[in-house]
């Protein structure tokens, strides 16, 4: 976690910033006309804070080249965090606490929102790991979401073809086995032979019921599926299953719902499929939750940079004039 | 049944490490991540678009290098908003003063020549006119530029004749009294605000009492500052004092008789006594038979009729009438000398002919008081039965607003200046067309 084992910044950082208000407020309270950002101690405080500004700009450099060995990559998260701030405050001493007008405004409001961001992500990646921990017991590599959706609807359908023979499904490229054996992928570079065989099993499944249950609950099974356990098993589920299923309680009672509408042979599959159903709530929780965890970043890095241009831009001219 | 007929076996689910671990995809890193990818476009995109939207600014398009200002410019400047090299004349340094003079002289510190102290440090323009601070009035300047000399002046310049003077503030202790309220008003004239001014009505020679400030102390509507317009005798007194230049004491001339002259110059007077009289013994050659005073005796002839008439009524004006209002510095060919009164305005100041100001330091405008009743900073006015009272208002009447207002008001600047406006001098003036052009090219 980020804040976690910070005394090393903290202190540091708490010193400095004292220093700086204390030197600030001497500064103030000599300055005739109050302190400005044109000023001798103005412009130290605008060097040391666009100092600060530009290593924080380094740290996305850092996790390009994660092997580098210029400090690993927390250690320079923390400098991030807490340097981050300390350079606020410097960039406020800068101001004389003055808001601006045209381009120097425009950096204030940037900054502030790239503070603000920066923030809302220390707090997020503190808080949600942990909540992660606890409500996503089967966490996936997040990149592999869409893929393993996928995997849980395939399974779904041929465990569900068990009970209720050909779903008439035929929008998956690959086919593969797993109630009936081992996982296997077949593609057409692979053997002809092996996919043979599982092409025969598939047939079969396809044919006729392997666990009969009769036509009646077969074809209510059936519907049910269709309509809503299987949208469910998409990337992105409608609206009316996610609500369906928002919970662990929710996805318990649909099912005990199936149970009593089903004969006790369909137990077995309505057990996997419940919880091949739980998987993928746990899935979506964690894609909700790991998009908040990085949402932040689509503001905090890009505004960053575009401010780091305007900041140069801004000395340039500022030194200039 | 056949081993084709025989059901599938049914396996269950189960999520064991090897299960779990083959449902990872080694390639995942390789394949195409819409989030990855549109964070890592927007990281480039946003500087990119940064740097492509300040270019028009840059290239003060439109006047777009106004975005670069630190803020609004001063009123008086506004003209110059567009032009930033009007006074950003070098680059990679601050205004130069040379940019401030050559349209403004800026004559140098103390500000009044009664002080003739040399400034150790002359400060540059624009450490004290502070610009880019809003429509802001730039000689309004904060008092920090004033107090850090001036609360220990002896260390900030030489020649310095105050004494003691160490000034923070204008606040009790912290600024010294105004040296006016010291002084005494030396005018050779009799001066009673209290006859004019009683706390009860009263009607005296017709005239209502009490009378109004202004109905003597008149503000020049042509000065900037309303300033008040001295008090003559003409103007403000002959209305009600015009008794005061009779002079027939033996009431001898009736329907021709003419008030003397306003005059310091005796023989005027006496000259306008003798052709007065020499009319009525023209029109009445009889005039003579008539007693004078409790004196039954007829004149032995009209010229010494003339010559006694004349001398009592000398006598009766200037031992009575003249003296009700003025005093004498001595007798010159038999007639007294009057002392000069000069405008009664300022401190008199026997030797000058030109009175000095009250405030030596200070600047006043009657206009920027002109709200407030005149006895609420002169509150001495009404009581004042001597020339010798000075009423200009004391540090404490000004203090009630300013000082510890918060605001402006409390400026050293509201009422001193810093620059030595005696000494200013106009600058090159520019013919419109040059100053236009310097401002605005495509004038030309």
């Amino acid at each position: 976690m980020i804040l976690a084992d910070s005394q090393r910044w903290i202190f540091p950082t708490t010193a400095v910033a004292l220093a700086s208000t204390a030197a600030f407020l001497l500064y103030a309270w000599m300055s005739p006309n109050g302190p400005s950002g044109g000023s001798i101690p103005g412009l130290i405080f605008a060097f040391a804070g666009t100092f600060i500004i530009i290593f924080e700009c380094l740290l996305s450099l850092r996790k390009k080249y994660p092997a580098s060995p210029i400090g690993r990559v927390s250690w320079w998260l923390r400098a991030h965090v807490w340097l981050g701030l300390l350079s606020f405050l410097l960039i406020l001493f800068h101001t004389g606490f003055q808001w601006g007008q045209g381009l120097a405004a425009l950096l204030m409001w940037l900054f502030v929102l790239i503070t603000v961001s920066g923030i809302f992500g220390v707090v997020l990646q503190t808080w949600i790991p942990s909540r992660m921990m606890e409500l996503v017991r089967r966490e996936a590599l997040f990149d592999h979401i869409p893929m393993l959706v996928w995997e849980l609807r395939m399974e779904a359908d041929e465990r569900i073809e068990f009970l209720t023979a050909d779903l008439g499904m035929k929008d998956d490229l690959m086919e593969f086995v797993r109630a009936g054996g081992v996982k296997q992928y077949f593609d057409p570079d692979q053997k002809a032979s092996a996919a043979l065989k599982v092409q025969a099993v598939v047939e079969k499944r396809k044919a006729t019921r392997q666990i009969d249950i009769g036509d009646a609950p077969a074809a209510a099974l059936k519907a049910h599926y269709l309509e809503e356990v299987r949208p469910f098993l998409f990337e992105s589920p409608s609206a009316y299953t996610r609500k369906l299923y928002a919970t662990a309680d929710k996805v318990a009672a649909y099912f005990s719902h199936l149970r009593t509408i089903l004969p006790l042979e369909a137990e077995p599959v309505l057990t996997d499929v419940e919880a091949i159903v739980e998987e993928r709530r746990q899935l979506a929780v964690q894609s909700f939750l790991h998009r908040w965890l990085h949402a932040w970043l689509y503001v905090h890095v890009p505004v960053s940079m575009a401010f780091l241009v305007l900041t140069l831009v801004h000395a340039v001219i500022s030194l200039r004039y | 049944m056949s081993k084709e007929d025989k059901p599938l076996d049914y396996e269950r689910r189960i999520q064991d490490t090897k299960s779990v671990a083959q449902r990872v995809d080694l390639d995942y890193l390789n394949k195409p991540n819409r989030f990855r990818d549109l964070r890592r476009k927007l990281t480039w995109l946003a500087p990119l678009a940064a740097a492509a939207g300040i270019v028009p600014f840059l290239a003060g398009i439109g006047g777009g290098e106004k975005i670069f200002s630190n803020g609004l410019i001063s009123r008086s400047h506004a003209i110059f908003e567009h032009k930033c090299s009007s006074c950003h004349t070098g680059l990679f340094t601050s205004v130069k003063d040379a940019a401030c003079k050559s349209c403004h002289d800026g004559p140098p510190h103390p500000a009044k020549s009664v002080d003739t102290a040399k400034l150790n440090f002359e400060p540059g323009c624009a450490q004290c006119h502070l610009e880019h601070q809003g429509r802001t009035v730039l000689a309004e300047v904060a008092d920090g530029n004033c107090t850090g000399c001036h609360s220990n002046l002896t260390a900030s310049a030489t020649g310095v004749k105050i004494s003691g003077a160490s000034i923070s503030s204008f606040r009790e202790g912290k600024h010294p009294e105004f040296p006016a309220v010291k002084l005494t008003d030396s005018r050779p004239l009799k001066l009673n605000h209290a006859i004019h001014m009683p706390a009860e009505p009263k009607t005296i020679r017709n005239i209502k009492l009490p009378m109004k400030c202004g109905d003597c102390h008149v503000t020049d509507l042509n000065s900037p500052a309303s300033d008040l317009i001295p008090v003559t005798f003409e103007q403000n007194c002959r209305e009600c004092h015009k008794r005061e230049l009779e002079f027939d004491v033996h009431q001898v001339l009736g329907a021709i008789s003419a008030p003397a002259p306003h005059t310091k110059d005796p023989l005027t007077i006496h000259a306008h006594i003798v052709e007065t009289y020499q009319r009525a013994l023209t029109a009445n050659p009889f005039l003579p038979q008539r007693p004078l005073g409790r004196d039954f005796t007829p004149a032995a002839s009209p010229a010494a009729w003339l010559e006694r008439i004349v001398r009592d009524s000398e006598s009766f004006l200037f031992d009575r009438k003249c003296k009700y209002c003025h005093e004498y510095e001595g007798q010159k060919d038999g007639f007294p000398v009057i002392a000069k009164v000069a405008p009664i305005r300022g401190h008199f100041q026997p030797a000058k002919p030109e009175p000095a100001a009250w405030l030596l330091r200070g600047e006043f405008s009657h206009r920027a008081h002109r709200a407030v009743d005149c006895a609420s900073c002169h509150s001495g006015a009404k009581s004042s039965s001597k020339t010798a009272d000075v009423l200009i208002p004391k540090m404490a009447d000004c203090l009630i607003c300013h000082g510890a207002s918060g605001t402006h008001l409390d400026n050293c600047s509201q009422c001193h200046l810093y620059h030595n406006k005696a000494r200013e001098s106009d600058k090159d003036r520019r013919p419109v067309e040059q100053l236009l052009g310097r401002l605005f090219p495509e004038a030309h």
